[in-house]
């Protein structure tokens, strides 16, 4: 029998709910399949991984059953359990109990009450296999992101189970990090065999190590099969259209290779190779920016900060972002550019140089003048509500701003970025992409001079993360100065002005973004790198055509 | 001085069960003398062997942060005691007459003293027990009490973490806690509790699942590294343990502690030298064990 997994009409509620979150799901997952679960934020996606794990499975109503092996998951033992089934959480920092890699590596053959000897002979097999071995006595306070969540499939890895669900595991990763993550999960699928299912928002990678793709909309699953198949479909659906990866998307405007559609840079490459494809810019392309008057409004001056005094994290670093700009730094997780953020917000203070905001030394600004003109959302947005509903927290931010007509303000904003269904809700209990928004409403209740942000689209779906993009744009427009820290490219690529990489402590290559992108190698759109002998200056879809007269 | 890489050291690769027997000990008597001088011995004794372990800067960030604690208890002790002799100084304005008393001044500093030594020797434990540790100790009596030791851990690093940033970003809200007067900033600081409790709870309960979902408690725990009892382990034991016994013995006969706060006038009373050689060398134990194995050395 070849089948792993069997969900039979599986309905779920949550508790206080009315509506189902999950509704007659009739699923079968057969050994060795890879499969990617699409759909919007709050869809639903995680709620169905959870199911497939005994010990996660959320309290609610649920109607219908899950078999893993045949046998119902709530009659697995949590030994058989523990090694059939494994979850890496989208969070790579909840996941970790132990202080070192290797006790964390150990804790799970631990707990299965594996002998001493063959929990060192598994530690010493996957580590190697996994390049950890380096790592094994770094404390895990000491990990990168990109580390910390590779240690984490490995600590579930170890049990050797038949399933590894993931929740969405490069959501926090940078894109060079997030490169390595699949290419580990493409080794663990193709070599060992093991059964992928992940939920992704982030579908380029994912999908062309995939064999399957599932569509999670209006609580059941719309579509189950082959991913390219699957990008066609939601090329039909407004939202879902801007998941769709931004090779697939080429090829899908030119209505070229439809057979065998292409996700991935390679495959694209490799069709346009054998087709003999070619591309020209758009007339969007062609277009020069525009240019924008050019007063200073934040200038960083030789700023150097460290936390230990043993290693500055930003070091000698100057900047100038200048009125009405949008600057997105860009960099690897570790690099310092939320601590750069907080130091340009006036949070931190370094412990040399000056960071002046309109000409005045930003951490001396009184707080309630300093957020009268200058915002900032961090990447924990959490960390900046107060207690009580949504609704809660933007009044007492317009309290606390002594806005003129603040009923209006916050009725302008909860329109803007679509908050009424939430108002009532705790802020706590809302999706990560929610509170993102909230976090961002919060920011824009000022209507800031200077908005800071850092990773204003970790946990968006691609519609909201577009979404979010227009709102800024306008803002941006309005006369608000932007400067985000970001690892999403394809973001920066569409919406900032200038770009920076944030390197060895602090800025360099700070171009305008179309040539940051250009002339970037590794940091670069895939479309850039699917297109560049042909189009060196195109950086998204929009930038590219079909070059008709010389194809056949 | 170089520091020792903490995994190299004596104390660190005590057996993890005479390890928790050493640190349940001082704890009790951390709170056991109230005697000046015998705290005094207490916490420098501590305060040395936290340097050695931990390093000047982690023993010098943690000693400003349990100071500010100490200075509370001592006002707050000479605020609300005084009405015990002699005076150390008086003041009146209007309806209000100030005293200070000398013996609140010194039991306020007696109780500071006890709650820093307190904090170090936790400090100190954190270090020397790590996670793995406790857990080998407390699985076997039972798997939720080591898991609710380890998460509680977790849960407390993770708290002062996400206290530090909290305190940050809420200056974007204008709640910054560095400014206002003492009463004020407290309010604020308390304020943010609430947010604190809720955001750190639901992560604790996060990770408390995802152990669960590694197999916690599913079979009997066996140990990755085996913890095997060295002579060293038992020797050290039996000094600790019976200079432990020998504590307790001066404490029954009422060496080092005063009930009555009346009482407090003076430093060092008659009989303390006992607990003070005592506790100083049981406190430093882990230290002079340090330098006769390093002394062993081939």
């Amino acid at each position: 029998m070849d089948q792993l997994i069997q969900i039979q009409d599986l309905t779920f509620t949550y508790p206080a709910q009315q509506q189902p979150v999950l509704k007659d799901i009739n699923l079968t997952v057969n050994h060795g399949d890879f499969i990617v679960i699409a759909g919007d934020t709050g869809s639903g996606k995680t709620t169905l991984l959870n199911h497939l794990k005994k010990e996660l499975i959320p309290a609610g109503e649920t109607t219908g059953d899950v078999l893993i092996n045949g046998k119902p998951i709530k009659t697995l033992s949590q030994l058989d359990s523990a090694q059939t089934v494994g979850y890496v959480a989208q969070n790579p920092q909840t996941q970790p109990i132990m202080s070192t890699v290797i006790e964390e590596l150990a804790f799970p053959l631990e707990n299965v009450g594996c002998p001493s000897n063959e929990i060192e002979r598994r530690i010493a097999e996957l580590s190697n296999y996994l390049g950890l071995d380096q790592l094994l006595d770094r404390q895990i306070s000491e990990l990168s992101g990109g580390q910390l969540q590779l240690a984490n499939l490995a600590s579930v890895l170890i049990l050797r189970p038949k399933i590894i669900l993931l929740d969405e595991p490069t959501s926090q990763l940078d894109p060079l990090t997030t490169q390595h993550f699949f290419e580990v999960l493409r080794r663990v699928h193709e070599e060992l065999g093991i059964t992928i299912i992940l939920s992704e928002h982030h579908l380029s990678i994912a999908l062309s190590l995939a064999n399957r793709m599932l569509l999670i909309q209006h609580q059941t699953i719309t579509f189950d099969g082959p991913p390219t198949e699957g990008i066609k479909l939601m090329g039909n659906d407004e939202r879902l259209g801007y998941f769709i990866p931004p090779v697939s998307q080429v090829f899908l405007a030119g209505k070229r290779h439809l057979d065998d559609l292409p996700i991935s840079v390679a495959a694209g490459q490799r069709a346009i190779r054998k087709d003999r494809i070619h591309f020209k810019p758009t007339t969007a392309l062609t277009q020069s920016p525009i240019q924008r008057p050019a007063n200073v409004i934040l200038k960083a001056k030789n700023i150097q900060f460290s936390f230990d005094r043993q290693k500055n994290v930003v070091d000698h670093l100057d900047l100038n972002v200048h009125q009405g700009d949008w600057l997105a730094i860009i960099g690897k997780n570790g690099a310092g550019k939320s601590t750069l953020l907080n130091l340009l917000t006036g949070l931190r203070t370094p412990q040399h140089g000056k960071v002046y905001f309109n000409q005045k030394v930003v951490w001396k600004i009184p707080t309630p003048q300093r957020i009268k003109s200058l915002s900032f959302l961090s990447q924990t947005p959490t960390l900046q509500f107060r207690s009580g509903s949504v609704y809660e927290q933007l009044t007492i931010q317009a309290r606390e701003l002594a806005l003129d007509h603040p009923q209006s303000r916050i009725n302008a904003i909860v329109d803007q970025l679509k908050l009424q269904s939430i108002l009532k809700h705790n802020p706590f209990d809302i999706s990560g992409g929610q509170q993102q928004l909230l976090g961002l409403a919060i920011a824009l209740l000022a209507k800031p001079t200077l908005l800071i942000l850092d990773e204003p689209t970790k946990g968006l779906d691609p519609f909201t993360k577009n979404f979010v993009g227009n709102i800024l744009k306008q803002v941006q427009q309005a006369g608000t100065t932007i400067i985000m820290a970001s690892h999403d490219m394809g973001f920066c690529a569409t919406f900032a002005d200038h770009c920076a990489f944030m390197f060895d402590g602090h800025i360099n290559t700070y171009l305008p973004t179309r040539n940051f992108f250009t002339h970037n190698f590794f940091f670069t759109t895939s479309i850039n790198r699917l297109v560049r002998n042909q189009v060196p200056e195109a950086m998204l879809a929009r930038d590219i055509e079909l070059n008709n007269a010389s194809n056949g | 001085m170089r520091q020792i890489p903490i995994k190299m050291t004596f104390f660190f690769q005590l057996h993890p069960i005479i390890a928790t027997i050493f640190f349940g000990e001082l704890i009790v008597l951390t709170m056991l003398f109230n005697h000046v001088a015998v705290a005094l011995t207490g916490i420098v004794s501590l305060m040395i062997i936290n340097v050695f372990y931990l390093g000047r800067h982690a023993a010098w960030q943690q000693l400003k942060f349990n100071g500010v604690l100490f200075f509370m208890i001592v006002f707050f002790n000479v605020l609300l005691n005084q009405k015990f002799s002699p005076f150390l100084w008086k003041v009146s304005t209007g309806f209000f007459t100030f005293k200070l008393s000398y013996p609140a001044l010194l039991y306020g500093i007696t109780m500071g003293i006890m709650l820093t030594e307190m904090l170090m020797t936790f400090a100190l434990l954190n270090t020397i027990l790590t996670a793995n540790k406790l857990i080998y100790v407390f699985a076997p009596i039972t798997p939720k009490l080591a898991l609710l030791v380890t998460i509680s851990f977790n849960l407390v690093r993770d708290l002062i973490k996400r206290f530090g940033q909290l305190l940050l970003l809420q200056k974007t809200r204008n709640l910054d806690t560095t400014t206002g007067s003492l009463p004020t900033r407290l309010k604020k600081i308390l304020s943010l509790f609430q947010i604190l409790l809720e955001d750190s709870l639901s992560s604790a309960m996060e990770t408390a699942n995802l152990m669960d979902a590694r197999g916690f408690g599913a079979a009997k725990r066996t140990h990755y590294r085996s913890y095997r009892f060295n002579p060293t382990d038992w020797f050290f034991l039996m000094v600790t343990t019976a200079a432990f016994a020998l504590l307790l013995f001066v404490r029954i006969n009422a060496m080092g502690w005063t009930n009555s706060v009346a009482d407090f006038n003076t430093i060092l009373f008659t009989g303390d030298l006992y607990p003070m050689v005592l506790l100083g060398s049981f406190t430093l134990m882990p230290l002079i064990a340090e330098g006769v194995y390093h002394l062993w050395t081939n």
